[in-house]
């Protein structure tokens, strides 16, 4: 299937942790996303924070894809996504990968990273993780809703 | 000893050398796997990986790390202080020490090697910048130059500083092997640029035999034309970088043919993974043992003579040749090659890299490129793009291969009718895309009636038994029909087919097909499904049912009905309408002779117990009572012919019994107009969208509804049609049928306004009857209008063609329930009250069916017994009482439930679903909230038709559809697609074979350790 986007596709941008040093998992994601209708800004490996935010603003970003494999996600990600939060960025975020690194704790992390502003979180070992379907449905909501508050807020402004 | 001639050494006594990855934090540990791998009888190098805070540089995260005993991934090399370095280097004896590092700063790493004597390293300003740094590769490029030049000084008493290229690993996989090659001869160059005379040439196998041998000789023919004849040069293969086989048995396959290829490409080293590396670093004896097993393979492989079939080399010099003619300087005219994109690394995301060029994996497994960007290539290539879904079958290819030699996935459908066939055949069309990449898959079917047509559509049933849907608005291929040979995905429809196929019988696209003809049709399509299957697709079938199913270490064993026991990883449940219990077992009230029997398919009822003398009573008049008196009447000899004023008339055959139709409305259901819609057509709802239904509840459904058939029947007796509908625009939300009819009034429709729905179920509602005569010509009066309305079509016909936007609308009706939107107090009101109706005004049967009825009552042989019509049990036979007419009260011999029963689970007859539910594998779907709880009687599944259990998880190795889903999903009876535009069943069916495939894939990867290794193995 050969993607082409329309000109006013959905913005998503992609990114990981700033120490994972993996790259399938962006690329993979970032044709799970294009294939989903998006137009997608993959900020590649060990992507800094301060880089996420200065792109969600110069796209004008409808969501936030991190990814993470080196199993570093779960922590630096609450960081990650509170300073999103604190620039005022409310552009839809999700997270997935192998997020933790085996600890009996690791439970616990799909609440923390949505307590700390995420919207959906795909963890290593859940079977919602492993579903391109369900997260392809997810995504579409969150851009969806996304769009509507924006539009919201453009009357709101006229 | 010299790094390179150790090696050179082992080579010329045709020996492979073997090398682990290997690095541990704690130097006693170091220490002792350095000194068993020297002890190794075969030749052997060792290796010194460091950790991931000295790679970047970050000495003191290094030491804190170690302080706190927190884990490093590697040997903090400059770390420890030199005089526990030199002590764990001594264990090394003789052997050769390689340090692996993976820096885009590598001044600190290559310092402290040969501070503590270590003269081999690895890596280059490319090969460890783009795929894992952010560093401007210039940078790279200024600070590799400066760590070799300081590198290569030679030192008295020390041997050559020796530097291996990574560049010909890049990225681990998907990497055409021409550019792996040129790269891997670019840093080269780049090293000797720098003073350094010792090299090893790395490539990173890719997984074709073939392709990665010649890859081998590409490397080594451009060594002597590219390199000083000065320096001392090496190839090292590294074994598949990708992900790597779970299986121990795969793993080993791999390894082995690893070697075996090194050996037969010329390599003189390789560097080994070994069987744990899939799930965890590798123990010492894990190491050992990979290193002794891959010597063993390399030790009687032939080096093979040289291939030249898919000019790697010519490809590789025409890179190198562009790169170089840049600049004088290597590191200058590699940054300036990425820039225009002479290099360009597939699925580098690295902003150095243009990433213009794509690679892909082609059917026998070579590296392709998809598309060459701006490389100076021989071919110019720009063909399709990989799909994520090819991308993750690319990745995981090899491993599925290797694994495949243990392991298939099993994939059992229990039942193959309609339901579980179109699923088939989506998995069918999907998998001719990229069935090679696809774990080996074995179908597992079972069925106790033909596969394709299962009990209900089976081929043996009586011929005067026809489906409900023209046959040109059925099909069972997601797709027209394109070769001239139906194939999964492009294939004809019951109409085209039964034309070509049975011209004698066929008689238009608007008729209907008998049932035991879509039958064969079905089993065509399941044949022809079969067929387009690949050799790593294999099929079973099993003529039989399942009785019971557990789960054993999270594989299914299925007991069946024949004593034999399957196992599956995921099941497939579509074992569609339960059986009534009392076909089985009948419930004869006394004489055998006198029967009450409880419905079922009508092909299914035995009714052979029916004598013609006899009185028989059908309780319901839908379809199975339009079936059953075609059983008795044509299915026993009986005709029909045209008489001379047109009207149809009934020749008995004098072996049929005299037929009660009985029902609460006493209406026998009508007949749907004959069809006027084309294949494609596509009816647009004025109200009853999407907009308007979101948070709707119950009384909106219907209220959208009514107005929706209102409309419909305005339209008939409207002038202006477009005005109305602009006026329709202006209608306030809350608007009515009423609201319709008054705005059509005003326009001058004077006869527009249509009774509501449920008056129009019960026409005979709250009516008595003088006497049975009375009744008899009302309801004969109500068929022969019905055969006239019916006549004119589902267009042209004011009442047929608005009842007929009930059945346009189910579609949007579908995604209504299905959204779970109602309360269970609505669910219930609607599964009991309305259900009925909406069935009873759009489900009718085909037209010839109802003049036949009409027929049939004038000849005598059917009564249709009036409203309210009771049965009371008597010591031989029963009574039929009726309270609309007084005085009524007819005798019959049997009783006979025509009704089809609504599939509840778990049911009174043991049957796989409920025993799944008994089990707590399934559980039935509810709503529940303040309104009560309801159940309409099916399991409960998600989005993907995977069955969620007792405990509310979802099991993705449990998927059913069609009827035992009834409730959660809605309208599941629908047994085909249509052409044309995808119909839910078809897109139903696609999504549920994206579930399973992508649970074959998810299956083997679970086997293999975890998915998201695929990203995190193929990058180290």
């Amino acid at each position: 299937m050969q993607v082409t986007l329309p000109e006013q596709a959905p913005r998503a941008v992609l990114a990981t942790v700033s120490s994972d040093s993996h790259t399938w998992n962006l690329i993979y994601l970032q044709m799970v996303l294009e294939e989903a209708g998006l137009s997608v800004t993959n900020l590649g490996a060990c992507t800094p924070v301060n880089e996420i935010i200065s792109t969600l603003e110069r796209t004008d970003a409808d969501l936030l894809v991190i990814s993470s494999v080196n199993g570093h996600g779960a922590t630096e990600a609450v960081g990650l996504i509170q300073q999103v939060r604190a620039s005022a960025y409310s552009t839809p975020a999700v997270i997935g990968g192998k997020l933790g690194c085996g600890d009996p704790k690791d439970g616990e992390i799909p609440q923390i990273l949505t307590q700390a502003g995420f919207d959906a979180v795909y963890m290593d070992g859940t079977e919602r993780a492993h579903s391109v379907i369900d997260f392809t449905e997810k995504i579409r909501q969150l851009v969806e809703s996304h769009e509507i508050k924006r539009q919201g807020l453009s009357h709101g402004l006229s | 000893m010299d790094f390179h001639e150790y090696i050179m050494r082992a080579h010329h006594a045709g020996q492979l050398v073997i090398q682990p990855r290997l690095g541990v934090p704690d130097p006693r540990e170091m220490a002792a796997r350095l000194g068993a791998l020297a002890r190794l009888t075969i030749p052997v190098v060792g290796t010194l990986t460091v950790d991931s805070y000295t790679r970047v540089g970050d000495l003191t995260g290094a030491r804190n790390a170690w302080q706190k005993g927190s884990s490093l991934n590697g040997f903090p090399l400059a770390m420890h202080p030199p005089e526990v370095v030199r002590w764990v280097v001594s264990h090394a004896d003789s052997m050769p020490l390689q340090v692996r590092h993976g820096s885009a700063d590598p001044r600190i790493v290559l310092r402290a090697a040969r501070a503590n004597g270590i003269t081999a390293s690895e890596g280059g300003p490319v090969s460890y910048c783009l795929p894992y740094s952010r560093m401007p590769l210039s940078q790279a490029v200024e600070y590799w130059r400066e760590a070799v030049q300081d590198y290569s000084q030679p030192l008295a008493g020390e041997e050559r500083p020796h530097l291996e290229t990574f560049g010909g690993c890049m990225l681990g996989q998907l990497c055409p092997p021409a550019l792996l090659v040129a790269l891997s001869i670019l840093e080269a160059r780049f090293f000797e640029q720098c003073g350094i005379s010792s090299i090893s040439l790395s490539y990173a196998e890719q997984g074709h035999w073939g392709q990665d041998v010649e890859a081998l000789q590409a490397l080594s023919a451009l060594a002597s034309g590219y390199l000083s004849p000065e320096s001392a040069v090496h190839l090292v293969q590294y074994s598949y970088m990708g992900v790597y086989p779970g299986t121990q048995r795969g793993a080993l396959a791999l390894g082995a043919e690893s070697a075996r290829k090194a050996r037969a490409g010329g390599a003189h080293r390789l560097i080994v993974k070994t069987v744990a590396e899939a799930h965890r670093l590798p123990t010492l004896s894990e190491n050992l043992s990979a290193l002794e097993h891959a010597s063993a393979a390399a030790a009687d492989a032939p080096v093979e003579p040289n291939r030249t079939a898919h000019d790697i080399a010519a490809d590789a010099r025409r890179i190198v040749d562009a790169t170089l003619a840049l600049h004088d300087d290597v590191g200058e005219a590699l940054i300036r090659a990425f820039a225009i994109g002479i290099l360009d690394v597939p699925y580098c995301l690295h902003p150095d890299n243009r990433g213009d060029a794509r690679s892909t994996v082609a059917e026998d497994g070579r590296v392709l490129w998809s598309d060459t960007g701006a490389m100076p290539l021989s071919t110019s290539r720009r063909t399709q793009k990989l799909t994520s879904t090819q991308l993750l079958a690319a990745l995981t290819r090899i491993s599925s291969h290797f694994d495949a030699a243990t392991s298939t996935h099993r994939v059992a459908f229990i039942g193959v009718g309609p339901r579980n066939l179109s699923i088939i055949e989506r998995i069918a069309t999907r998998m001719r895309t990229y069935a090679s990449e696809m774990p080996p898959v074995e179908i597992l079917v079972i069925e106790p009636y033909s596969p394709g047509s299962g009990r209900i559509w089976r081929t043996n049933q009586p011929r005067e038994l026809l489906m409900n849907t023209v046959c040109q608005e059925v099909t069972m291929f997601s797709g027209p029909q394109i070769s001239g040979r139906d194939e999964p995905g492009a294939g004809r429809s019951l109409a085209e087919w039964w034309e070509q196929e049975h011209p004698e019988t066929y008689m238009g696209g608007n008729s209907y097909a008998p049932r035991s003809l879509y039958g064969e049709y079905l089993e065509h399509v399941y044949s022809v499904c079969l067929a387009s299957l690949r050799e790593n697709v294999s099929v079973t079938e099993s003529r039989t049912s399942v009785d019971t199913m557990s789960k054993v270490n999270n594989i299914w064993e299925l007991r069946l009905r024949d004593g034999n026991v399957l196992e599956a990883e995921t099941v497939v449940c579509g074992t569609g309408h339960p059986r009534a219990a009392s076909i089985d077992n009948p419930d004869y009230v006394g004489d055998p002779k006198n029967s009450l029997l409880h419905g079922d398919s009508a092909a299914d009822i035995p009714i052979d117990h029916v004598g013609s003398e006899q009185k028989v009573g059908l309780i319901g008049m839908g379809l199975s009572f339009y079936d059953l008196m075609a059983r008795f009447t044509i299915g026993r000899g009986g005709t029909f012919i045209r008489t001379s004023n047109q009207e149809l008339s009934y020749i008995s055959s004098g072996a049929e019994p005299r037929i009660y139709g009985m029902s609460r409305s006493g209406l026998p259901i009508p007949a749907r107009g004959r069809n006027q819609k084309s294949a494609s057509y596509e009816y647009v709802p004025h109200v009853f969208n999407q907009a308007n239904l979101k948070s709707a509840n119950l009384e909106d459904v219907i209220r959208l509804l009514e107005m929706e058939v209102q409309i419909a029947h305005s339209m008939h007796f409207i002038d202006d049609r477009e005005i109305f509908r602009q006026s329709l625009r202006r209608l306030p939300r809350q608007a009515s049928a009423e609201d319709v009819h008054l705005l059509a009034l005003e326009m001058g429709a004077e006869h527009a306004k249509l009774p509501p729905l449920k008056e129009m179920a019960r026409p005979f509602s709250g009516i008595a009857f003088e006497d049975q005569t009375a009744w008899n010509s009302e309801i004969l009066q109500f068929i022969e209008n019905d055969v006239i309305n019916a006549e004119i079509g589902n267009i042209s016909d004011p009442l047929k063609s608005a009842l007929d936007v009930i059945r346009d609308v189910r579609s949007q009706l579908r995604g209504f329930l299905e959204e779970g939107a109602l309360s269970a107090e609505e669910r219930s009101v609607f599964d009991q009250e309305w259900a009925p109706v909406l069935s009873l005004l759009t489900a009718g049967p085909p037209v010839d069916r109802v003049r036949e009825l009409g027929a049939l009552i004038r000849a005598g042989v059917v009564t249709i017994c009036p409203p309210g019509t009771s049965i009371e049990k008597q010591t031989s036979g029963f009574k039929l009482r009726a309270n609309s007419v007084p005085e009524y009260g007819v005798d019959v011999d049997h009783v006979i439930d025509a009704r089809i029963q609504k599939a509840v689970w778990p049911s009174d007859r043991p049957d796989l679903v409920s025993h799944l539910i008994g089990t707590g594998f399934m559980r039935l779907w509810h709503i529940m909230d303040e309104s009560g709880s309801y159940s309409p009687g099916g399991v409960d599944v998600d989005r993907g038709q995977r069955a969620i259990d007792r405990a509310g998880r979802v099991d993705p190795s449990l998927l059913v559809v069609g009827i035992p889903t009834e409730g959660k999903r809605w309208f599941t009876q629908v047994g085909s697609g249509r052409p044309g535009a995808w119909s839910d069943f078809t897109m139903q069916a696609d999504k549920t074979a994206e579930v399973v495939i992508s649970r074959a894939f998810t299956v083997a990867h679970q086997r293999s350790s975890d998915p998201e290794r695929i990203a995190e193995e193929v990058t180290r």
